[in-house]
């Protein structure tokens, strides 16, 4: 091939070489980048709450009397949801997943307040949660109806509890965990009677993600939870708030949500932000393509002589194309090697600045095929110009 | 009007260093019409470049209607040949995006003259090379020996002292050539002095008088048969 | 001459639309990307209330565990809260000008009128410092008193929106409004008021709006309600009663002061380090003395408003603005030099280098402009687009009056940078080499 007599011509006007290719290495830098962020938080998003985010509705329930019976006022709340046809199950659960409010505490595996401690997040849920969430119980057995403690005084949580496989191995390692304690800082033991698959915490990025343990409670206030088929889901929200409301004309009942409408409030920043990266990811792109449409054109201009020339002395078409685009690979190529460098620093300063994670290396081929390619694609079109270029205007001066 | 004592012209490409002009010297009275020959690169562009203060010379002294122009600085360059000399080239030259009367306001901007004095003055012009209809075309809806006339107007607008054509026929066929010729005679007859680049023997001949470049030099020998023509110095057609 | 060059610059523009749209495009773009980033940065970081932010302060105290600092960061700091006991024994202090402790709480709300039906609201309970405090504005009535919030009143200054709702917009002091089906008396209605971002109390994100009501702090105390917000504990202690909760170490009110001079500060600063010396006699304080008072912008910075987020946004936005930069330079140049041979004939008829630097820094002003004019329509369809994706951003994401001119100012900066180059290189070329060959 004819890099060389490529080479030198790059040389002589380097100035618009230069441009391009500190355009490509900066649009390196800032579409790896980019990607290493919108990869890092997509991951994040992508982890499942262990419930089937899809089928579950919250509906808030606020009563303002001094003193309610939570126990009756429980059944009588089930009861009218469970009428409405088209229910798959419901629950009173205090919290859910990424829902953004809930509890956290710690948990020591002897009465000793100095012993090893996890840090859980905890749900207190009534016996039909396991059906209403989908959770899978993997040992033990699951709570008993009269194992539910309605209301209780604080600091009286039940002395029975299931726990995430996640918090069993952190807690007991491999020993069975089924009748061991976990042990609160003022060393009351709780038994653990089951363990099951997977459940999130109310909300991500403080502690670990699956570290969850359910407590047989009913709060007072607590939000009624219903499991319908998704395809209904939507229609269902207005139905069952209004079944809710007509049981007690005296309460608060409202804001009644899907799970997945407040998970994707809760990400709502991430996804924002991942949408904001994606826009400016592809505007850097097809900026610096058609910078390099518009540069490309002006030299096939410039040089529509020399091109003429060429044909005329027997260059086909092709070999006019073929240079147009070696000639940019060349400059792409210098791009790119400088573009290493500077997303390599790039990353360097935003793992050091903003706790980014490291980039993925398959990122980097990725990137070099992606950038030949917009390259050679943004050429074609000039180059093609180019290769139109009648022979005939060699002999003209113009 | 003008006078060139050993003007010196070196062009420096690398370490390679060409001597276009080699200790030139000439005198142009006021009111001449001379013209200018010798054969593809005997200094007669370099010659026009620097009489048309479009280069500075790199030696000897150069003299412009009483002036010394040699060591000027650009601003003063610029605003003599603004004020002082006329070009007209083989290729007209003229801007294609501006109509016939804005291509000869061009000079006149320069002046930093007022509009209707700058409206007047573009009449005039486009008057004597009898174009006064055409004033609102572009250059491309106009004809090559059109356009030379329009590129005469433009450099005669400003009232130069000196006109600088370089080889304005060389791109007309003979009827628009003669025309154009014609013009430059009326031209010099009012009183401006025209030093014109040229291979035709025949607009030679039509001059006051002759000059014959040889390797960068005043040649005392006269050739009778003008060099033939070589494609890259002299023949242009506007693209 | 300008207009003269400005006229010959039109044209340019006119005679390649595409490229020209190009040039201008390249910088809109990177102007509407910086721009949208910029404003949302901008109003995160901006001051909430500029008059008095270094005047008014958070107070920490570092009441703590002492075993492990509540922040890590720094060697340590102090928890973002109090406890309840801490700020009571901190309201007792004559030194601050005003002063107040407070939490977030919703109510349900209705009136008389039974047309309306209960709401749930979200309020504020605090004390009566809380609005000279923090400038707020009334349109009916006033503050509640200090005797009122001593004694628990059942008293409400409602929100301009509540009022509208509630009472028709009427001047609604001295009428009741239920609160949790309890009566209150409403005794001033204020102005719209929304400082950005809403730096008192940031559990429920500092881009929030302000309550709907207010009430004395004293109000949910006496009826043995806590806060929604956040509420962190360390001690293991027994709470077994609301009471056991307000002795606890658990820290869930915050706690303003404003403290005008220096010497107020000093004291203020005495004041609590003496409590604290106090307290350690009684076994609490166990931490070295940290008690620290943060005007409103070290507050935003401390509990780190501006996201990391946002930063790297900026950052990687001013990247992409370089990338247009440089790319409108390739453009202009090429697009310059294209026209080297006319700029012969014009350096030939008499223009001088400054005559032709001029026109062409018109030519990359206009196109400035015009990027600038195009950056900020992008900016605010960026912005409109932000808004849509981010519920939290509504009263961010707008374009004020000194975003628009740091826009256009920053798109003249912009091209200037991007034409200086260009500029100077078309200015310096010989026109003697172009004449022969157009």
């Amino acid at each position: 091939m004819e890099f060389r007599p490529i080479i030198s011509t790059l040389f002589r006007n380097k100035t618009g070489a230069v441009l391009i290719a500190l355009q490509i290495a900066l649009t390196m830098a800032v579409v790896v980048n980019a990607v290493v962020v919108i990869e890092d938080r997509a991951a994040t998003m992508a982890k499942p709450t262990g419930v089937d985010d899809d089928r579950l509705i919250a509906i808030n329930i606020a009563s303002l009397a001094d003193e309610v019976d939570v126990r009756a006022e429980y059944e009588q709340d089930m009861a009218a949801v469970r009428a409405v046809s088209g229910i798959e199950s419901v629950s009173k659960i205090e919290t859910l997943p990424l829902s953004n409010s809930g509890s956290a505490t710690s948990y020591h595996i002897s009465d000793d307040p100095t012993s090893a401690s996890t840090n859980v997040a905890y749900y207190r849920v009534d016996h039909a949660a396991l059906e209403t969430l989908g959770v899978e119980i993997t040992r033990g057995r699951w709570f008993r109806e009269d194992e539910i403690v309605f209301d209780p005084p604080d600091g009286h949580d039940s002395k029975v509890t299931v726990i995430a496989d996640f918090v069993a191995e952190e807690m007991f390692g491999d020993e069975d965990p089924i009748g061991k304690y976990m042990y609160t800082s003022l060393g009351t033991g709780i038994e653990v009677i089951g363990t099951y698959d997977l459940l999130s915490r109310p909300w991500y990025g403080w502690g670990e993600f699956y570290s969850t343990v359910m407590f047989p409670v009913v709060e007072r206030n607590a939000p009624v939870v219903v499991r319908v088929d998704p395809l209904d889901r939507d229609r269902m929200v207005d139905t069952i708030e209004t079944t809710l409301a007509a049981v007690d004309q005296e309460r608060l009942v409202g804001d009644a949500r899907t799970l997945e409408s407040m998970i994707a409030r809760t990400y709502q920043r991430d996804v924002a932000m991942n949408r904001m990266l994606s826009v400016v990811m592809l505007l850097v792109v097809l900026i610096t393509a058609l910078g390099i449409v518009g540069l490309a054109s002006f030299t096939v201009m410039q040089r529509r002589k020399q091109i003429g020339t060429r044909r005329a002395i027997g260059a086909q078409r092709f070999h006019i194309v073929r240079y147009f685009l070696t000639e940019n690979w060349i400059v792409t190529t210098f791009g790119i090697v400088l573009g290493l460098c500077l997303t390599f620093a790039l990353n360097a300063l935003l793992i050091n600045e903003y706790n980014l994670p490291k980039l993925d290396p398959i990122l980097l081929p990725v990137s070099v095929l992606g950038l030949w390619i917009v390259g050679l694609a943004a050429t074609l079109g000039p180059a093609r110009t180019a290769a139109g270029v009648d022979p005939a205007i060699a002999t003209r001066s113009i | 009007m003008l006078s060139m004592d050993s003007i010196t012209k070196v062009y420096q490409a690398g370490v390679i260093e060409t001597h276009a002009l080699r200790s030139l010297s000439l005198e142009v009275a006021a009111g001449e019409f001379v013209a200018v020959t010798g054969p593809s690169g005997s200094g007669k562009t370099t010659f026009l470049n620097i009489a048309g203060l479009l280069e500075a010379p790199s030696g000897g002294r150069y003299v412009l209607d009483g002036t010394d122009v040699s060591t000027m600085k650009d601003k003063a360059r610029s605003q003599t040949r603004n004020e002082k000399i006329g070009f007209i080239f083989q290729g007209f030259n003229l801007i294609p995006d501006l109509n016939i009367a804005d291509n000869v306001d061009v000079p006149l901007r320069y002046r930093g003259w007022s509009g209707s004095q700058r409206r007047q003055k573009i009449d005039e012009a486009l008057e004597l090379v009898g174009l006064s209809a055409r004033k609102q075309h572009l250059p491309s809806q106009l004809s090559g020996g059109q356009q030379q006339r329009v590129a005469i107007a433009r450099a005669l607008a400003g009232d130069p002292k000196l006109l600088l054509a370089d080889e304005p026929t060389g791109n007309l066929d003979s009827l628009m050539a003669r025309q154009v010729m014609e013009l430059l005679e009326q031209i010099n007859e009012s009183g401006t002095t025209i030093i014109m680049v040229t291979h035709d023997p025949e607009l030679a001949r039509r001059a006051g008088r002759n000059v014959h470049l040889l390797d960068g030099q005043v040649s005392d020998f006269q050739p009778i048969e003008p060099p033939p023509a070589e494609s890259d110095d002299h023949v242009a057609i506007v693209a | 001459m300008f207009s003269y060059y400005a006229k010959l610059a039109l044209l340019s523009l006119k005679r390649n639309p595409l490229l020209s749209s190009l040039m201008v495009g390249a910088i809109a773009l990177g102007i509407g990307v910086s721009m949208t980033t910029l404003t949302l940065y901008y109003v995160m970081s901006s001051d909430p209330m500029p008059l008095k932010s270094d005047r008014v302060f958070a107070v920490q105290l570092d009441s703590w565990s002492p075993d492990e600092p509540y922040y890590e960061r720094d060697g340590g700091a102090p928890p973002p809260q109090l406890t309840y006991r801490d700020a009571m024994a901190l309201m007792g202090s004559d030194i601050p000008t005003h002063h107040a402790t407070m939490m977030h709480r919703g109510f349900a709300v209705r009136t008389d009128n039974k047309d309306l039906r209960q709401e749930y609201k979200s309020g504020r309970a605090t004390y009566a410092g809380f609005f000279p405090m923090f400038d707020v504005p009334f349109i009916y009535g006033a503050p509640w008193t200090q005797s009122q919030d001593e004694a628990a009143a059942r008293v409400v200054v409602l929100s301009r929106a509540t009022n509208d709702k509630l009472f028709g917009g009427r001047d609604s002091v001295g009428e009741v409004a239920y609160l949790d089906n309890e009566p209150f008396r409403v005794v001033g209605v204020i102005d719209t008021w929304q400082p950005m971002p809403l730096f008192y109390d940031l559990n429920n994100g500092a881009f929030t709006e302000t309550e709907d009501l207010f009430v004395p702090f004293t109000v949910p105390i006496s009826k043995e309600q806590g806060a929604h917000g956040s509420t962190n504990c360390w001690k293991p202690e027994m709470i077994e009663s609301y009471q056991d909760f307000l002795q606890s170490e658990c820290v869930w009110v915050q706690h303003w002061v404003q403290l005008d001079t220096a010497e107020q500060r000093d004291a203020y600063q005495s004041f609590m380090d003496g409590y604290a010396t106090e307290q350690k006699a009684l076994g609490r304080f166990q931490r070295p003395l940290d008690n620290r008072i943060n005007d409103i912008m070290s507050w935003l910075e401390f509990r780190e408003v501006v996201g990391d987020d946002n930063r790297l946004l900026v950052v990687l936005a001013f990247m992409f603005l370089v990338i247009c930069l440089l790319n409108t330079v390739g453009l202009m140049l090429a697009k310059f030099l294209n026209r080297a041979p006319l700029i012969g004939v014009r350096r030939a008829l008499g223009a001088s280098k400054k005559d032709v630097a001029f026109q062409h820094a018109v030519e990359v002003f206009l196109i400035g402009v015009l990027g600038g004019l195009g950056g900020l329509l992008l900016s605010y369809l960026g912005l409109l687009a932000v808004r849509n994706w981010y519920r939290g951003y509504e009263y961010l994401a707008k374009l004020n009056p000194e975003m628009v001119l740091t826009a256009i100012f920053l798109a003249i900066v912009a091209a200037i940078i991007a034409g200086l180059y260009p500029t100077w290189h078309i200015s310096r070329i010989q026109p003697a080499v172009h004449l022969k060959t157009q």
